[in-house]
């Protein structure tokens, strides 16, 4: 796209002066395929179930894929060695025979919230620091199938691992009961829809866009309420010159990624001690007003996804359901608006776009040392699950099926809400092409992203006031 | 473990699946630590190969053994370890033997040539059972100690005796048993002593004493009385005596005149003693206990216990002093005679402890629903077993679990899988014999484990079973005990015998030493190892072993883990070194500290000292009655109040004992009234209660000697610890000067139990009565010194003043000043005091919440400058029957007065805890009161760990009448009626709210099951627990600090609010159309409306989201609380089956799906979401 078009930047302090031009006169279009069902929670008497099935439904669906990699790569003879076998149930594992087994990991960590250390502390009166990470040095891992548990040990980086992946490793229990691993791998990016370039060219005009906007946050005190304004005068056509204009009417489609809306009473309820929250707080009615009012404007001209955010109000677990229609009156008054879940999965112009809020990723950096927020992303790609810590450390529905399973690789990947953009592509060993995103928040950093639907390029557009 | 689960009366004892819950370090699962063991021994290179393992034939069955040597494997110790260490060689003419013994019992056996005492072919037999340094296991023989008695010679002469002897004999001879014994002479020698009687002083004159020489123990209580009820003695007349000494025991009397005190070391030295290396013929010798049919010259006969038939063996008679064929599984078995061995006092070297073998096991039963698992009819399913060595930081070296059909591996422990139940108990005695345990542990296995495998292997014929001790052919028997003491209450035991091995349950440990709400092994986890346990009901327990390999390895975790926990507690609580310390420090044998009271202790110190001194102690009969009193410890009226000042605290150190020491207070210087030639006053110290006794000058007092030896002793001790850096020896000292303060404050009690061997008011009513004189006299001293006239500050004031105790309010701001006035204060009054009596300043309280009599709080410093910690006496803190509820809100609102001097916000948070009380906010968790079911309605409250007991006559359905009705007895019923599967049976303990219900309903009847108060959303009386529970310690709490205005805490603003669920079920809800409402308004909606009426329609977003707010609140709760039960039980990919009421997170778990539930069904109602 840079190339094409350099000033696509859609800065505020060159633009804002420009903005007297009318409406778009016309909008690029795309098809549109939604694969959000799987999202959508419509089970009943779902709480009395509890959180095991999920994890005996993923260990069922990944086994087999794990396990066909694991027998590819494993079980050819290597110098030396006879080739190793495989061991279906982990108790079956014997002390000292070199072999492979599939499993969940579970990472026991001293430092993960409790809720029952809570209760005890509470009683005590000694608050538990939130921490921002889990880790510490009396980690350990362990993988699980329905039969049992060992321990992991030997070259086994538990630090990129999380609770939840399932893995296969290749090893030697010890007579200590600790299976020493020589070599681990997970499922791998799934399959890819064959992608169909030409349906995309739009000839002489700008390729087609997707916006993808998260974290507007209304109602967060400190604000800064003109970059609102400019993306809403953007998306709508009305900001800069020509080629703003020619770049905004190349998005064929508007993805709010959740945390649009920020409810400061309840988040400053949340960190009261129990019996002193009341009530709780619901957000004015004015801040959604006031939401409802700038996506109905954005959806007057081009379709919008909403999609739902930690902070939103929904419900809280994943998957999180859309938001419900009463909050927006205005614009669900307009064919082209609707709220989607979190996670999301959509085809535009047959380019599978899909991501999440960002709960997965906030939640795994939790367990890891690093900041390197885009190669969890690729994790999760590389387990073929969306959210691996749920229900461990992330909330999710207790569903008699895992419903973040990835059957298939998307084009595009994002997690929203991330403290700044970042970008890239990951390639799989059957050819699959994944662009990963990190969606920055727009309340602290006022940018969005263009996705190219063509290129799959990304290109981050910031709407900041000069001071 | 349904069974095991009852016995400990729970109704649902956890099958251990506990897994580390709450403050877990490093721990994931139960399994990762059993796992870990393995790896540590791996890295200790592990000693016992099996190659080397030197196997004594005759310590087992040889089938056994070689059965027992193939199976394991995985991890587990392996059977390997299961054997002790090879025995060295060993030369009775140029080696010693040294060994610390644990046990003695005593037998009647022949007399082994050589020996001393009588030839005959019936008599005592002494046995001492011990470890070596080295670890191997000696039983030693000791022959020719004979019971005696003294009785006052009465005009016995000289020449009188042999007349005295026989006429004594004849009267004996009548006695059935003499017969049967098959004993000429029951008396064997009787002489003249002089003696002294230890009551009364006389001025230490001397008197002809009796000293009367028995065949056999059992004799000495027939003598007594026919002694007592007089005989005629030759050339004398008819005579009646008083008995000495006719009420010890034969085996403390034993060790009472060699010196040997409990768990001291033994040397055998060299050319003193005889080994028995007969083994006993292999084929005629069953260990089992079919006799020998006769023809064997070496057939056991020698295992008969001190009750059993008497029958002769041949082999002494044949071998003569060359062998004798071994009776015991130990080791190393020896002769040797009574007076040529040497005991070691625990000093220096001689304080260390053995190698001993500590077992723990723990058996799972598969019970019927809703009955109590009975032996006769319910198998048992597993039995996990955990053996450690003693001071080896408790980490078993074997761990195994013994399964009924089969069982997936689990890593780090073996699995003996057995076909039949059969197999499993036969394999498991096995085990038994060959790992060879000197202490047997676990979770109430006295009461319900051991009693409940021997009466199953007695209804499957398993008969190779019963012989659990360490003598061959000697079966292991159960009989209940009635064990009565002042400070322990009255409990039912049972007993079983295993002779050498000390039954030693964790269960009756933390009975005996700690008051605890919970008796539960998960309750008492959580208290002293901070872990959470898992708990499965005992209906799963059939599903389980009824599965596949997989459910019922997931059991044999569970039951491990129960195996485990025991000795864990063990070790955390030092329970084996502070027994094996209190043993010796009174002498006492160790397994008499669980089976006795505390008397004993000061008995066998007395009768020790009184030996030394030429005293005798006279034969009292006990049982006298329990009513006289008289007046105990007083207490300076406390003048209540909260006091914003430090408050320094006075102690008298060690009060009655030093008062007896100052006083010389004892049986031997008490002046009788009628005595004749009474000492002059200047000798004499007149007591507050008038009692005259004489000063040491005249005589130095016995106790008073036993005291100065147990504190100087306790010096000692303390001094060595101080220096002491080895963590286990530091242990053992640390055990060495509590048991020893603990003795020395038992001998007051000792001398005014009037139900006891050697009561003596005199002593105990002076003593207090010097205790009450010295507080007065402190208050004055300390109020007329530190005055302003004398130029201090202020005029100080005693607050308050009980038994050993004074609180001196000396006015000053700091606590500086406060600990320097008080150590000032403590050093002046003690000068005014007879020495060794002292006056100690140890700590200020600051604040100080003074509630009334033996009930305040306070900060405690010893350090000015920082406090140690919150200390509270008698407040409901620690009271078992109420809900967590009071106690967490007392808790808090102490931390707030005292910690953070805030006493708005204690106020505030009080007031806050009320009305969430009143609005229905309160966890229900919060509001459950815990009882146990029993039969007796004075039992529910200690009897919370017994219910094993009345397994026998249990089960549902049998019901007695209760004398009270009682709100959890009611409920009982009640739920029986509901589900006879799951109500509570007799010794589970019954959780249970209190309800809204009819107004006149009394308080039995309103008590119900919590899960079914959450299921039907029935309404609690809040105001019943604001009034029954609530009030009063929140009242006194406040009093002091808020004076007439407490009141409002009760009926405040805060309390105008309330909230009432509406139920489900019951009541006018049968009657009631439920209809659906307005979210907004609570309007009945139409029928095309979902969640709002058309008024509140334009406010649908603003209630969605509220709605949508609690839904948050709720979601998150539910994740969290169920994820924390799906680690705690160590497996993602299995259902929580957990059912611990005593887990906080319990009913919160139940309620929140409810609630969750509900909840997102009111948000779905909003249009199409």
């Amino acid at each position: 796209l840079s190339q094409h078009h350099p000033a696509q930047q859609a800065s505020a302090s060159s633009s804002s002066s420009d903005t007297a031009n009318g409406q778009l006169e016309r909008r690029a279009e795309a098809s549109y395929a939604s694969f959000n069902e799987r999202f959508q929670v419509t089970q009943q008497r779902l709480f009395e179930r509890q959180y095991s099935h999920i994890y005996f439904d993923r260990l069922h669906a990944l086994k087999p894929i794990v396990l066909k990699r694991a027998q590819d790569r494993w079980t050819k003879p290597a110098a030396g060695l006879p080739a190793p076998s495989f061991v279906n149930q982990l108790v079956h594992l014997e002390i000292g025979r070199r072999c492979f087994a599939v499993g969940t990991l579970y990472k026991e960590m001293t430092l993960k919230p409790s809720i029952l250390k809570e209760i005890a502390e509470e009683r005590d009166l000694v608050p538990q620091p939130p921490r921002a990470r889990y880790t510490s040095d009396d980690d350990f891992i362990v993988l699980e199938d329905s039969s049992g548990r060992v321990r992991l040990g030997g070259n086994f980086p538990s630090s990129e691992l999380v609770t939840g992946d399932v893995v296969a490793v290749l090893g030697t229990e010890q007579s200590g009961g600790e299976f020493v691993v020589e070599e681990w791998l997970m499922a791998g990016p799934a399959p890819q829809p064959a992608l169909d370039t030409a349906s995309r060219m739009r000839g002489d005009e700008l390729d087609p866009h997707v916006a993808i906007v998260s974290g507007l946050e209304l109602g967060k005190s400190d604000q800064d309420p003109l970059a609102l304004e400019l993306l809403s005068e953007f998306l709508c056509g009305n900001l800069g010159g020509e080629l703003n204009k020619d770049l905004a009417a190349s998005v064929v489609r508007v993805v709010v990624a959740g945390n649009s809306l920020f409810n400061q009473k309840e988040l400053e309820e949340a960190s009261k001690p129990k019996y002193m929250a009341r009530n709780a707080v619901s957000l004015g009615l004015q801040t959604t007003q006031q939401l409802d009012s700038i996506l109905s404007n954005i959806a007057s001209t081009c379709p919008v996804d909403v999609m739902s955010g930690p902070l939103d109000p929904t419900n809280h677990i994943l998957p999180q359901q859309p938001l419900h229609r009463c909050l927006f009156p205005r614009a669900y008054a307009l064919q082209t608006f609707q709220t989607v879940p979190n996670p999301y999965h959509v085809a535009v112009d047959g380019v599978h776009i899909m991501g999440t809020s960002g709960q997965p990723i906030d939640d795994m950096i939790k367990f890891q040392i690093g900041d390197d927020r885009l190669a969890l992303l690729e994790h999760t790609l590389q387990g073929r699950h969306l959210a691996p810590t749920a229900p461990d450390t992330l909330a999710c529905f207790p569903l008699n099926a895992d419903p973040f399973i990835l059957e298939s690789s998307p084009h595009v990947y994002f997690a929203a809400n991330q403290p700044e953009f970042a970008t890239s592509v990951l390639k799989g060993e059957d050819g699959q092409s994944v662009r990963l995103v990190l969606i920055p928040t727009f309340s602290t950093t006022q940018t969005i992203v263009l996705l190219n639907l063509v290129t799959l390029e990304c290109t981050p557009v910031c709407f900041r006031t000069i001071p | 473990s349904a069974a095991a689960g009852a016995a400990t009366g729970s109704a649902n004892k956890p099958p251990a699946l506990a897994h580390k819950g709450s403050s877990s370090t490093g721990g994931g699962s139960f399994e990762s630590e059993l796992a870990a063991f393995d790896e540590e021994e791996f890295a200790e290179n592990r000693v016992e190969n099996i190659e080397n393992v030197y196997v004594d034939p005759t310590q087992l069955n040889s089938a056994a053994l070689s059965e027992a040597v193939t199976i394991g494997g995985g991890g587990g110790g392996g059977s390997g370890a299961w054997l002790r260490r090879p025995v060295p060689s060993l030369s009775p003419a140029t080696d010693a033997l040294i060994f610390q013994q644990l046990e003695i019992d005593t037998y009647m056996g022949e007399h082994l040539a050589g020996m001393p005492g009588a030839d005959a072919s019936r008599v005592p037999i002494l046995r001492m059972y011990g470890v070596t340094e080295a670890g191997n296991s000696v039983m030693c023989h000791v022959h020719g100690f004979l019971p005696y008695f003294y009785a006052p010679a009465a005009g016995l002469t000289e020449d009188l005796l042999p007349g005295f002897m026989r006429v004594l004999n004849q009267n004996l001879q009548q006695q059935q048993r003499v017969a049967r014994d098959n004993l000429s002479e029951v008396v064997l020698s009787v002489e003249l002593v002089m003696k002294e009687s230890i009551m009364y002083f006389h001025n230490n004159r001397k008197l002809p004493f009796v000293r009367i020489t028995l065949a056999l123990p059992t004799y000495v209580t027939a003598a007594r009385k026919i002694l007592e009820r007089g005989l005629d003695v030759p050339n004398l007349g008819f005579r009646a005596f008083e008995t000495y000494e006719t009420n010890i025991e034969y085996v403390l009397r034993f060790m009472i005149d060699t010196k040997v005190t409990g768990c001291s070391w033994i040397e055998l030295p060299a050319g003193k003693w005889q080994l028995r290396t007969h083994q006993g013929s292999e084929e005629n010798h069953d260990a089992f206990g079919k006799k020998g049919k006769g023809s064997s010259l070496f057939s056991n006969t020698y295992g008969d216990s001190a009750g059993g038939s008497g029958k002769t063996g041949l082999a002494a008679a044949v071998a003569g002093a060359l062998a004798v064929s071994r009776t015991s599984h130990c080791q190393i078995e020896v002769d040797v005679a009574w007076d040529a061995f040497i005991s070691h006092g625990a000093e220096g070297e001689w304080s260390k402890i053995a190698p001993i073998r500590i077992l723990s096991f723990d058996i799972e039963c598969a019970g019927r629903k809703g009955i109590f698992p009975e032996p006769e009819v319910d198998p048992v399913i597993q039995i996990a077993n955990m053996v450690s060595i003693n001071g080896d930081n408790s980490k078993p070296f074997v761990r195994n679990v013994f399964t009924l059909g089969t069982c997936a591996n689990i890593v780090g422990s073996d699995v003996i899988a057995c076909a039949t139940e059969h197999e499993l108990l036969r394999k498991w005695a096995d085990f038994f014999r060959v790992v060879d345990a000197d202490i047997v542990t676990g979770y109430n296995v006295i009461n319900f484990d051991l009693g409940y495998l021997l009466n199953r292997a007695a209804t499957l014929k398993v008969a190779s079973f019963p012989f659990l001790g360490r003598i061959r052919g000697v079966k292991t028997t159960v009989r209940f005990a009635t064990f009565s003491s002042k400070a322990y209450g009255t409990r039912e035991n049972k007993v079983i015998t295993m002779e050498g091995r000390c039954p030693f349950d964790v269960l009756q440990i933390l009975q005996r030493d700690y008051k605890l709400r919970s008796y539960t092994l998960n309750a008492v986890s959580a208290l002293f190892l901070g872990e959470q346990k898992e708990d499965v009901h005992y209906s799963h327990i059939s599903e389980l072993q009824n599965g596949n390999e997989q459910t019922r390895r997931r059991l044999a975790v569970y039951c491990l883990k129960d195996a485990y926990l025991p000795l864990r507690l063990l070790g955390k609580l030092m329970c084996v070194v502070n027994y094996m310390e209190m043993a010796r420090v009174t002498g006492v044998p160790f397994s008499y500290l669980l089976s006795r009271g505390q008397q004993i202790k000061v008995v066998s110190q007395l009768f020790r000292k009184v030996r030394e001194q030429n005293l005798v102690i006279p034969f009292v009969e006990s049982g006298g009655s329990g009513d006289t009193q008289y007046e105990g410890a007083t207490v300076i009226e406390p003048n209540r109040g909260y006091y914003e000042n430090p408050i320094a605290t006075l102690d008298f150190a060690s009060l009655y004992p030093s008062i007896m020491m100052a006083h010389n207070l004892c049986y031997t210087t008490l002046v009788n009234p009628g005595m004749s030639n009474r000492p002059s006053e200047a000798d004499c110290t007149k007591t507050p209660t008038g009692h005259i006794f004489v000063k040491p000058n005249l005589r130095r007092g016995v106790l008073p000697e036993i005291l100065e030896d147990l504190l100087e002793a306790r010096k000692r001790a303390k001094n060595d610890l101080k220096k002491e850096t080895d963590k286990f020896k530091r242990a053992v000292l640390d055990g060495r000067q509590l048991a020893l303060k603990i003795s020395a404050n038992s001998v007051y009690g000792f001398t005014g139990a009037t139900v006891g061997k050697l009561p003596c008011l005199e002593i105990s009513s002076s003593v207090t009565g010097f205790g009450r004189d010295m507080i007065k006299q402190t208050q004055e001293a300390v109020e007329k010194q530190y005055t302003i006239a004398n130029g201090y500050q202020h005029d100080a004031r005693v607050i308050y003043g009980d038994t050993d105790s004074v609180m001196v309010e000396f006015g000053v701001p700091d606590t500086h000043t406060a600990m320097k006035l008080g150590t000032e204060a403590a050093a002046l009054i003690s000068a005014q005091f007879i020495k060794p009596i002292k006056l100690e300043f140890e700590k200020v309280y600051f604040p100080y919440l003074l509630i009334n009599k033996k009930r305040y709080a306070g900060l405690y410093w010893t350090n000015p400058d920082k406090y140690d910690k919150m200390d509270t006496k008698g407040i409901e803190t620690v009271r078992r029957d109420n809900c967590p509820l009071v106690k967490n809100l007392i808790g808090t609102c102490l931390q707030k007065l005292l910690i953070e001097r805030d006493k708005e916000g204690a106020v505030q948070f009080a007031k806050d805890t009320i009305s969430d009380l009143l609005c229905n906010r309160i966890d229900i968790s919060q509001l459950v009161i815990t009882k146990a079911l029993s039969k007796t309605a004075d039992d529910d409250d200690d009897g919370e760990g017994d219910g094993g007991k009345k397994s026998g006559g249990g089960g549902a359905g049998k019901k007695k009448a209760y004398a009270v009705k009682q709100a959890h007895a009611e409920l009982a019923e009640r739920m029986r009626k509901r589900d006879a599967g799951s109500a509570p049976t007799l010794g589970d303990r019954v959780p249970y709210v209190i309800i809204r219900a009819a107004k006149n309903a009394r308080a039995y009847e309103k008590s119900e099951d919590p899960l079914y108060v959450l299921e039907h959303n029935l309404p609690l009386d809040t105001a019943y627990y604001l009034e029954n529970q609530l009030s009063k310690p929140l009242l006194r709490i406040f009093e002091p600090i808020l004076g007439s205005r407490a009141q409002t805490l009760l009926d405040g603003d805060h309390t105008r609010t309330i909230a009432v669920a509406t139920p489900t079920t019951g009541g006018l809800s049968k009657f009631t159309v439920r209809s659906i409402r307005c979210v907004g308004c609570k309007v009945p909606l139409a029928r095309n409306e979902d969640a709002v009426c058309s008024n509140c329609k334009p406010r649908e977003a603003q209630l969605f989201q509220q709605e949508i707010a609690g839904l948050h609140a709720l979601e998150m709760k539910f994740s969290r609380l169920w994820t924390e039960c799906q680690r705690c039980q160590g497996s993602l990919h299995e259902e929580v089956i957990c059912t611990s009421c005593d887990c906080p997170i319990f009913y919160m778990r139940r309620k929140v799906q409810k609630d969750l539930s509900d909840q997102h069904e009111i948000v779905r109602r909003f249009d199409s979401w």
